[in-house]
């Protein structure tokens, strides 16, 4: 295993920045602007990584309202790399791949996906509100990354997992050295003791019925954007044309099954009328029939809409995990 | 009476539902009927507005007799809500307690230092004078008013509900407190290109999840200019030409109905400074002559 300085962390980025468009944590969000040594401080964004395969708003193509040309957004050929993305981000990605590739591949995710590194780190410091260890991953979850790095006192130390990988570190080999068999050693006690300090649950998802008491706490819920676009694993978009003078766009945009408009149909009905419903739907989606279909949870155990939900509902209490 | 024995007798006399607050650490709001009387609670951690939910899926119409909890700044949304004819009055009972200031739980999680979760039954809060006392499990902590308050209580007004049925605990006498717009007077005093700066860079963080909207009680219109699309006011893009729209319009609807209970700016998950915006548009219709909300003050005659 190869290990870098801290000291030479300027320059590591500097070096990756040559060939990548090097992505790191801010306190919101993955961004290019980032600090080098707060970025690797920071546990993670407000945001989750999930935009860097899944914008927001992403232009599909642009049309002449007048003329008859229809231009087709480009694919993009440079490659994004993703600097200490935290294990439970990489899980989401791993988790809408599942979502995006099911029968018809999603071109425009699929590019972004081929075109992304993931450098990974380990979590040194489980936050409050995260709880991967109760759906299966730990802080110290690899699978999905391209580089594993853990941070050991004055160094980090990195793990190639992919080809992809192997080119990063030959990329920035002339200011890494050979990890010492301490440095081995202490980063697996790091991740030990970080997973030990993750709060674990014993969900119980057959509470999880239809007709639930659980679902009455729905009762606050503001039906807001906030649980939905902050959690990595949250995947309803809309395609909608944006007409302007002469020419339009075709978009995708990210939607929220817990606005009251989601499910609005033109003829005025809407199935999920109430916030009942729509919670509802969300946490079944999640935890029961996600796990149906993919044998997993659609859910990674970041703890964000734990954490930002403005009126303190709770996924963790929604599982009997308290 | 504390607020569990006014419950009860207003349960006892027909009010059916009361919005009000539960727990201690863990602290949500709570529709209470009257079974659940016990669960409801008042402590500085009661941070949210619940006003809110009165008009929220037609709530006040579905029922006959609301009662619900407000402190001082939330009070002022009901002569809002009532100026505007939003319900009738009789149809709400409301509680008001006097407050000494809420606290954002974070902080104090943050002062503690402490990385699990307390439990309701371990975990004590309350203001001894100026100072906020806190006992976890024995352990006590004391914090300087000052330093722990949330921004909107250090410049509140109304500390005592200005309008109620009934009242829990005793008026608060405190030093009168003023706003007096030092942030916005900062804004203003930068030259055009960097307040433009300035409202760019915020604007451009916005997620457009309406948190902003869906959780301020004086947006309740039941067809909301931003949900149309034909005409597309705002268009869904995620940009910031159209956030600045977006907020444009929030801030615009609320100028003279905004009562400043901070909600808006307390929920956004990105941190804008919606308070910033909206006390500039009360900044601007109070030297317009106008009270900040409410009704207008006379002008000229
Ligand atoms: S459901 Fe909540 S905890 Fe789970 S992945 Fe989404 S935001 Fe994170
Ligand atoms: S949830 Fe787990 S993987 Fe995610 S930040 Fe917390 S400890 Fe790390
Ligand atoms: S964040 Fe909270 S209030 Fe907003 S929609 Fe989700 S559960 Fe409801
Ligand atoms: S709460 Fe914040 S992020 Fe959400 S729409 Fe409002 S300003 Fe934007
Ligand atoms: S705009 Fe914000 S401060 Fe004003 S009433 Fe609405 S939530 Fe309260």
């Amino acid at each position: 295993m190869k290990a870098l300085d801290k000291a030479n962390l300027d320059k590591f980025v500097e070096l990756l920045s040559e060939e990548f468009n090097v992505y790191s944590i801010t306190d919101t969000d993955f961004s290019t602007d980032f600090d080098n040594n707060k970025a690797l401080e920071i546990l993670k964004p407000i945001k989750s990584a999930k935009e860097i395969v899944f914008p927001q708003t992403e232009p599909l193509f642009k049309f002449d309202l007048v003329g008859k040309e229809i231009v087709v957004n480009e694919k993009q050929n440079s490659t994004n790399l993703m600097l200490w993305i935290k294990p439970c981000d990489v899980r989401g990605i791993n988790i809408l791949k599942k979502v995006f590739e099911k029968d018809v591949k999603d071109v425009y995710f699929a590019n972004k996906l081929n075109n992304t590194i993931f450098v990974g780190l380990a979590c040194n410091n489980p936050s409050r509100n995260c709880f991967c260890t109760s759906v299966s991953i730990t802080p110290y979850y690899k699978e999905g990354m391209d580089v594993f790095a853990t941070s050991v006192n004055g160094a980090i130390i990195f793990e190639a997992l992919t080809e992809k990988g192997k080119e990063v570190l030959e990329k920035v080999n002339s200011l890494l050295r050979d990890a010492t068999k301490d440095e081995v050693e202490k980063a697996k006690e790091i991740h030990l003791q970080a997973e030990n300090k993750v709060r674990r649950y014993n969900f119980n998802t057959s509470r999880l019925t239809w007709d639930s008491d659980v679902w009455r706490i729905s009762e606050i819920c503001l039906s807001c954007g906030i649980c939905t676009y902050l959690c990595p694993t949250c995947h309803c978009f809309d395609i909608i044309d944006e007409n302007y003078v002469y020419e339009g766009e075709r978009i995708r945009i990210w939607d929220s099954c817990m606005y009251s408009e989601y499910t609005l149909q033109a003829s005025g009905h809407n199935p999920r009328a109430y916030r009942l419903q729509r919670l509802r739907n969300r946490i079944m989606h999640k935890f029961v029939w996600f796990k149906e279909m993919f044998d997993e949870y659609a859910c990674t155990g970041c703890g964000r809409c734990v954490s930002y939900c403005p009126v303190n509902i709770s996924l963790i209490e929604i599982l009997g995990g308290v | 009476m504390d607020l569990v024995e006014v419950a009860k007798k207003l349960f006892d006399e027909g009010v059916e539902v009361i919005i009000g607050y539960q727990g201690n650490f863990n602290v949500k709001p709570i529709f209470a009927k009257a079974n659940e009387v016990d669960k409801l609670t008042f402590n500085p951690l009661c941070i949210y507005n619940l006003t809110n939910y009165l008009t929220m899926e037609g709530f006040v119409d579905k029922v006959d007799k609301i009662g619900v909890v407000v402190k001082g700044c939330d009070s002022k949304t009901i002569l809002q809500l009532l100026d505007e004819n939003a319900f009738s009055r009789d149809k709400i009972v409301v509680i008001g307690i006097p407050c000494n200031g809420v606290i954002d739980v974070n902080k104090i999680v943050e002062e503690i230092g402490e990385f699990r979760e307390f439990k309701d039954n371990e975990f004590k809060i309350k203001w001894e004078g100026d100072e906020l006392v806190v006992e976890v499990n024995g352990k006590s902590y004391k914090f300087p008013k000052d330093k722990i308050l949330l921004e909107k209580c250090k410049v509140c007004e109304t500390p005592n509900p200005v309008v109620y049925d009934v009242l829990v605990g005793n008026l608060i006498q405190q030093p009168h407190r003023k706003e007096e717009f030092k942030a916005v007077k900062e804004i203003e005093s930068l030259s055009l290109e960097q307040r433009w700066e300035f409202w760019i860079k915020e604007f451009e963080k916005c997620i457009r999840c309406y948190a902003c909207r869906n959780v301020c009680p004086l947006c309740y219109c039941e067809s909301c200019v931003l949900e149309r699309l034909e005409p597309e006011f705002v268009r869904r893009a995620v940009r910031l030409d159209e956030n600045i729209a977006y907020h444009l319009i929030r801030a615009y609807h609320l100028a003279n109905r905004c009562v400043g209970c901070g909600e808006c700016e307390r929920v956004c998950p990105v941190n804008l400074p919606l308070s910033l915006l909206n006390k500039k548009v009360a900044k601007e219709v109070k030297d317009l002559g106008f009270s900040e909300f409410l009704k207008p003050i006379e002008v000229g005659r």
